[in-house]
């Protein structure tokens, strides 16, 4: 009798298994594949889905949250955040001069996120971002602080190119996609001060040429 | 004209009188049937083979939410063709000590198989290619010998794991065999017959699933588990399921020797659906409800011939199913399935089918 109650119970698991699966086959609307890219206009990304790191701004005074405390550095596990900061020098504080990240190694993992104590990082929605030249994927991502635009640099070995007179322009965020704070990656090395103190997550390292 | 869209053996017998009128030696007519017959055959099986493909990618998109193929044409119906075109153009690659000829003629004997069977099944009342009085029993020993394909192919490529996924699948298909071979010689031995002509013509009154009730029903189900196992497909494709052994026994064949292998298999699904709707469902007989004449004309209005694909095209879609939600069952538990359950059950049905026979309890008797 056993094996007859098995049998039948055996039957209902499989009978409702191909019930679950006919429910799919049937709704056309219930299918998860979008067709991209002809569906650019109308993208939509899912809202925790990992895209290119950015730097959160405060939305009144329009400063980025960061405080180069360097937890993200010391939490990326392959080097992929390399952080330059000097003092102000009226306040005394440490601010951020440059937030190198290096979309080459990056894995998405999201890890500096997680350990950014004062909410100054998100992984953003930007997903095109293929380039033609392998030295445009080290990015620096504080592109409008005003200080750091400001503050002369010296070059050191510089690991961004200049504008090659053949680069296509880079490709415009799809429509759908949420607007991101603008980190286009040429601009020339700005490097910092003497005085400035250099992050990295362990030994300077030279950018792959 | 029209009518002998519907009246097909009518337009067999013209077609037969037509040949013996123009050209006076029967022999000479007789090479033009069978020629003919194997170039419709042929053609037949080509391009079902490449519309089965594409149905089974989309149908298994579907059943997972997604898309399949859909920039090869409008809904990716040329994808097929861009596959084959890719399979014949690839390279094929000889492994080093591999046993040229049985390597090579392997997978010819597992496609010679199943083409064979299908000139035993019956499309449409005269639409026979061969019509034996054995042909059941003739098609399940035809379709046989596929497992000789399997087993050299697996041996002559020089490979441990082809090898142990050829005698995986051996064992596996001379076991269901058994299993498949008792169910439908329960329902056997409610027609009398294993003429395919014959099996088809008794079930004017009624098609067997429902006529040989609990029977009937029951051996329908063995033989569609049966023969799923038959063809390699999920539940049972242990033998060549991709994360498995790589490929099984055809882990070291490409280009054509992998199409004749690829297509073989589908051949394979078609011929044991075939087998199973002429045998339960009434191949090419319409479904009549006695007594409902305005019914019966509508469904007569359809020819016999797209009863049958309607028929082969619905079980297709059945196996399909199943291969799309069910997990996949380990060797030991398939083949300890096989002798420990299905094969006792398949005899006690065969018991009570005789039982029901002798008595004379079913339906239209």
């Amino acid at each position: 009798m056993n094996i007859i109650r098995k049998t039948w119970a055996a039957v209902k698991g499989l009978l409702s298994g191909m019930k679950l699966t006919l429910g799919y086959f049937v709704r056309f609307d219930k299918v998860i594949t979008q067709q991209y890219p002809e569906n650019r206009d109308t993208l939509k990304i899912p809202q925790r889905s990992r895209g290119r790191l950015e730097l959160i701004r405060d939305p009144e005074t329009g400063e980025y949250e960061c405080t180069t405390c360097g937890i993200c550095v010391k939490a990326c596990p392959n080097n992929s955040i390399a952080i330059e900061k000097d003092r102000d020098p009226v306040t005394k504080k440490w601010r951020l001069s440059k937030y190198e990240y290096r979309l080459d190694r990056c894995t998405f993992c999201g890890l500096c996120v997680q350990s950014c104590k004062f909410t100054a990082l998100r992984m953003g929605q930007q997903f095109e971002t293929a380039v033609f030249n392998r030295d445009e994927l080290v990015q620096i991502l504080n592109q409008d602080n005003p200080v750091a635009a400001a503050t002369p640099q010296v070059g050191e070995g510089g690991s961004k190119a200049e504008e090659s007179p053949n680069k296509p322009p880079p490709l415009s965020p799809a429509p759908g996609i949420a607007p991101t704070p603008a980190a286009s990656s040429t601009a020339a090395a700005p490097e910092t001060a003497p005085s400035s103190t250099h992050l990295t997550g362990k030994s300077p390292d030279q950018p792959l040429e | 004209m029209v009518n002998y869209l519907y009246q097909t053996d009518q337009l067999i017998a013209a077609m037969n009188a037509w040949l013996h009128q123009h050209i006076g030696n029967i022999w000479v007519v007789e090479a033009i049937k069978i020629a003919a017959a194997t170039a419709t055959l042929a053609g037949l099986v080509s391009v079902m083979a490449m519309v089965l493909v594409w149905v089974e990618r989309k149908v298994a998109a579907h059943f997972q939410q997604r898309l399949g193929p859909m920039r090869v044409g409008p809904h990716g119906i040329f994808q097929t063709v861009a596959d084959s075109l890719k399979l014949m153009a690839k390279e094929s690659i000889t492994p080093r000590d591999a046993d040229e000829l049985i390597y090579t003629l392997a997978p010819l004997i597992c496609f010679a198989s199943a083409f064979v069977s299908v000139g035993f099944l019956p499309f449409a009342p005269g639409l026979q290619a061969v019509n034996v009085n054995v042909g059941l029993l003739f098609i399940l020993g035809v379709s046989s010998m596929g497992v000789l394909g399997i087993l050299a192919a697996g041996w002559s490529s020089n490979n441990k794991w082809s090898l142990l996924g050829a005698m995986r699948a051996g064992a596996q298909i001379i076991s269901y065999e058994l299993s498949a071979g008792l169910a439908l010689l329960s329902v056997v031995v409610f027609m009398g017959t294993i003429d395919f002509q014959e099996i088809v013509k008794s079930q004017q009154a009624g098609w067997w699933i429902w006529r040989a009730h609990g029977v009937g029903v029951l051996a329908f189900v063995i033989y569609t588990i049966a023969s799923t196992a038959e063809c390699n497909r999920t539940p049972f494709d242990i033998v060549e399921a991709e994360s498995e052994l790589t490929a099984g026994f055809h882990t070291e064949y490409s280009s054509m020797k992998f199409a004749m292998f690829f297509l073989a298999e589908f051949l394979n699904v078609f011929i044991v659906c075939a087998i199973s709707a002429t045998v339960f469902f009434g191949g090419w007989m319409p479904f009549h409800i006695g007594g409902f004449e305005p019914l019966n004309r509508l469904f007569d209005l359809i020819p016999p011939w797209l009863w049958f694909f309607g028929k082969v095209t619905a079980l297709i879609y059945l196996v399909m199913w199943f291969r799309w939600t069910f997990p996949r069952l380990r060797v030991d538990q398939l083949i300890r399935f096989e002798w420990k359950y299905l094969m006792p059950l398949s005899l006690l049905n065969l018991a009570a089918g005789a039982v029901v026979v002798t008595t004379g309890w079913y339906f239209f008797r």
